[in-house]
């Protein structure tokens, strides 16, 4: 269907497609941050009947009466779920649910009834038609430009707006809302006016994406975002971003696959949403599992070092540590393939390093012993001294802190301990 | 008469309900309402796929297709907020839309790629079509209706375990987690088997809407299940006989009507949780407010030497200068009225006293024993003579009396 993505009608999909997204992700940063993911899938069924009723009375495609309906059927949506949820105890999952899917089942009826004989069909409502972007075109300033980009660039500028207008109540309203409650904020008024933003959203995006997007990108792009950001300001970026990278690559992927420009945004934005949950640098999957492997190289091979360094030298130079000093039995270390695997692997570490030479430490690695042991010494002084633990539970904490003090902090505890004694 | 093929429609719609009604209480419960929602939406990449690999609509290839993604959608709703930072919410809305979105790029690759003509109806699952029901479709529900209604039958004591304290049912050896797969998958497979005949939007509505009207009736989880599954076929019957008598309304959406129906007269009118008894409840409480304060003005009144007083003597502050709880008070029995006066009698007499001595016992109580602020206490709020039986506003006069001497 589009055969270049570089040629004018590929650039004109792309950005249309690239708004929409763009116009959700903003807005889906505020939904997720306050847990209401799942009412952009609500919205987007629930308006439904706003659409036929506002396409019969006016009876024109037009796009404001259907705007308008879909605009009240949103906000009826929020209410009745929201009064549902606080003054009848329904289940807040339950509610959406309830008014969302009767909604859609009402809308169904009204295009059954009054839309048959005209192309209003769900299908429309439901795949949108990008593809068919570039056919009706308008002229603005000047330049031809395709029909469906103004309501989806409209969208766009006034989420863009309405964020930095009400950038500081919507970041109380979605992390403290007791906060903007009791600070006589008109939080209802804030709340009610993003889902009106989050309605007037999917609506002008339905006609040109479709809905399926509009559920997608309301919540994938904010995800992503949400995995990898600790604040609202990159959050709200970010998503923006992811969103206009999953039009980029949905389009592209489109073209590749020969299908549907919605469906492929979607996916590639689910692709998106795994490479965030596996790669993210603070909390993706493997990241963190590195980190802890790493850290048990580090750990296994520093205790092999002190080990071997108090079998060689018999006795600890500082003095702290004393090899014949009859000493408590640690707790047997479980031998399991992975803890073998992990032994084996920082022996083998030590060895290409050149830390560890015939079982006796050298080098650098005689240092790295000699810090541990002196740590570990510092530790059992301060355990017994300080926190007056008895002399059997020294040991074991000493073995694990040890390898957990940075030099500052050791500096510390030693110039605690010395003040003591002067 | 009911001809042939209604009947058959109709048999199937009522064992949908029922399943949908079952699976839908018990993850009302969990608070998983809008699982069957991701789940149905979920189906379509595994139904393309399946048709892909079997170049085939069979029923077979379509519905192990559907099961499979609708078990890999759940299994990655529960994934995601365990392994990340992503909520339940997040998880779901996301798992939905990408799922549902990479099913339209398929859906889309299979019309284009040519082989699209038998693909034509695929994309009829996002509606259904419950009025082409085939009477093996019918047969396939009643059985999985009684399937189910077995398995939970069999299963209720653990599954009421996992439901309300899955931590009680790990230390007692109840194997919860193998409980939570099979509820997955049992709402999983409701909604393949009912995605044919409803669609995917309206097979969530009759996952959600049944359970969420009959928690309105009951605190209690076996009924709450047989409520759910009742007013699930309910619906079922409901909307089929609706949609045969008028040809022209298509059956599913009609029979989601049905239960939003019983959904509003469930919300209206149940005992205890409908809006109209709540109503009733906040009158009549209000109402015997009222009438302490009023039976409490006049006995001030009396102790202060006079035995009657005239209504419009009673001070603005007492809030009981309303007739219409005088008025009931006198049928009660519990005020005399003569002309503009009006006098305790003595059964109101006692009741008053009753009242009055309890509640100062309970102020006492609070501020001396539990040391709460005594400005605090909304006393209003509480029948309190009824909540502290005579012996208990001994006990508190006791220790009140206790607290005094020492």
């Amino acid at each position: 269907m589009i055969n270049n993505i570089l040629s004018p009608v590929g650039w004109q999909i792309l950005s249309v497609a690239a708004c929409a997204a763009g116009a959700c992700g903003i807005l889906g940063a505020q939904l997720v941050l306050r847990r209401k993911a799942m009412m952009g899938d609500a919205i987007a069924h629930g308006v439904l009947p706003g659409l036929v009723i506002g396409f019969v009375l006016s009876g024109s495609r037009d796009l404001l009466p259907m705007m308008v309906g879909a605009l009240v059927a949103a906000i009826v949506v929020s209410t009745v779920a929201e009064w549902l949820r606080d003054r009848a105890g329904v289940d807040a999952g339950a509610a959406l649910g309830v008014v969302f899917t009767s909604l859609f089942a009402l809308g169904i009826i009204l295009v059954e009834i009054f839309a048959r004989d005209v192309d209003l069909d769900p299908g429309c409502v439901l795949y949108g038609m990008v593809e068919l972007a570039p056919i009706h075109q308008v002229e603005w300033f000047g330049q031809s430009l395709p029909r469906s980009l103004t309501p989806v660039l409209g969208a766009f500028v006034i989420n863009i707006f309405a964020s930095l207008l009400f950038w500081k109540e919507w970041k109380l309203c979605a992390f403290d809302p007791e906060l903007a409650r009791a600070s006589r904020l008109p939080f209802r008024k804030l709340e009610q006016g993003l889902l009106v933003l989050v309605a007037i959203t999917s609506v002008a995006c339905f006609e040109a994406v479709g809905s399926i997007l509009v559920i997608a990108m309301l919540a994938v792009p904010a995800t992503i975002a949400h995995l990898l950001c600790n604040r609202m300001s990159t959050m709200v970026i970010v998503s923006t971003l992811a969103g206009i990278l999953s039009a980029v690559l949905g389009t592209i992927g489109a073209e590749q696959f020969n299908t549907g420009v919605p469906g492929m945004m979607a996916t590639s934005s689910g692709l998106l949403l795994m490479g965030a949950i596996f790669l993210a640098p603070s909390r993706g999957l493997i990241p963190a599992a590195s980190r802890r492997l790493f850290w048990a190289l580090r750990v296994e091979m520093e205790d092999i070092l002190a080990e071997s360094y108090l079998l060689s030298e018999g006795t600890d130079e500082t003095g702290n540590i004393d090899a014949s000093e009859p000493r408590e039995a640690l707790p047997p270390a479980r031998l399991t393939f992975s803890s073998m695997l992990l032994r084996g692997s920082a022996g083998m570490l030590l060895g290409v390093r050149g830390y560890l030479r015939d079982g006796v430490p050298v080098g650098r690695g005689k240092r790295i012993a000699r810090a541990l042991l002196k740590k570990r010494g510092l530790w059992r002084r301060f355990a017994a001294e300080r926190l007056g633990l008895a002399s059997d539970h020294l040991d074991e904490p000493a073995h694990r802190i040890e390898h957990h003090l940075d030099d500052e902090f050791t500096r510390r505890i030693e110039s605690g301990l010395d003040s003591e004694e002067s | 008469m009911i001809s042939p093929n209604t009947l058959v429609i109709l048999l199937g719609t009522t064992a949908l309900g029922t399943c949908c009604g079952i699976i839908g209480a018990l993850m009302l419960l969990r608070r998983r309402a809008l699982l069957a929602d991701a789940i149905a939406h979920s189906t379509l990449p595994g139904i393309c796929i399946a048709f892909l690999l079997a170049n085939s609509r069979s029923v077979v290839a379509l519905g192990t297709g559907a099961l499979v993604s609708a078990l890999v959608a759940a299994a990655l709703v529960a994934w995601l907020p365990r392994v990340s930072r992503i909520r339940k919410d997040a998880a779901t809305a996301c798992v939905l839309g990408v799922m549902f979105g990479a099913g339209i790029a398929l859906v889309g690759l299979i019309q284009r790629s040519g082989s699209g003509g038998s693909a034509a109806g695929l994309d009829g699952l996002l509606l259904g079509r419950t009025a082409g029901m085939l009477r093996s479709e019918a047969l396939i529900f009643g059985c999985a209706a009684i399937v189910m209604s077995l398995i939970v039958f069999a299963l209720r004591k653990e599954l009421l375990v996992s439901c309300f304290d899955p931590r009680f049912g790990t230390s007692s050896r109840i194997p919860t987690r193998s409980i939570d797969l099979l509820q997955t998958s049992l709402l999983a497979v409701t909604i393949v088997i009912a995605l044919p005949a409803v669609g995917v939007v309206l097979t969530a509505a009759l996952v959600v809407i049944p359970a969420a009207s009959a928690r309105f009736w009951t605190d209690r989880f076996d009924s709450l299940l047989r409520i759910s599954a009742l007013l699930g076929a309910g619906s079922g019957i409901l909307g089929t006989l609706i949609s045969t008598s008028h040809p022209d309304l298509p059956a599913g959406p009609v029979i989601v009507l049905s239960a939003t129906g019983f959904f509003a007269v469930s919300l209206l009118l149940a005992p205890r949780r409908g809006l109209l008894s709540r109503h009733l409840l906040a009158r009549s409480r209000s109402r015997k407010r009222t009438i302490r304060h009023l039976l409490d003005a006049i006995l001030d009144a009396q102790l202060q030497g006079q035995m009657q007083i005239a209504i419009a003597q009673i001070p603005e502050s007492a809030h009981c200068t309303d007739l219409r709880s005088i008025e009931y008070s006198v049928q009660s029995g519990w005020v005399r009225r003569e002309g503009d006066l009006i006098s305790l009698t003595e059964t109101g007499r006692i009741r008053a006293t009753r009242a009055r001595k309890a509640l100062e016992i309970w102020r006492e109580w609070l501020t001396s024993e539990a040391s709460i602020d005594r400005d605090l206490i909304d006393l209003d709020e509480v029948e309190i003579e009824k909540i502290l039986s005579p012996e208990l506003i001994d006990t508190l006069q006791r220790s009140i009396d206790e607290r005094e001497r020492s």
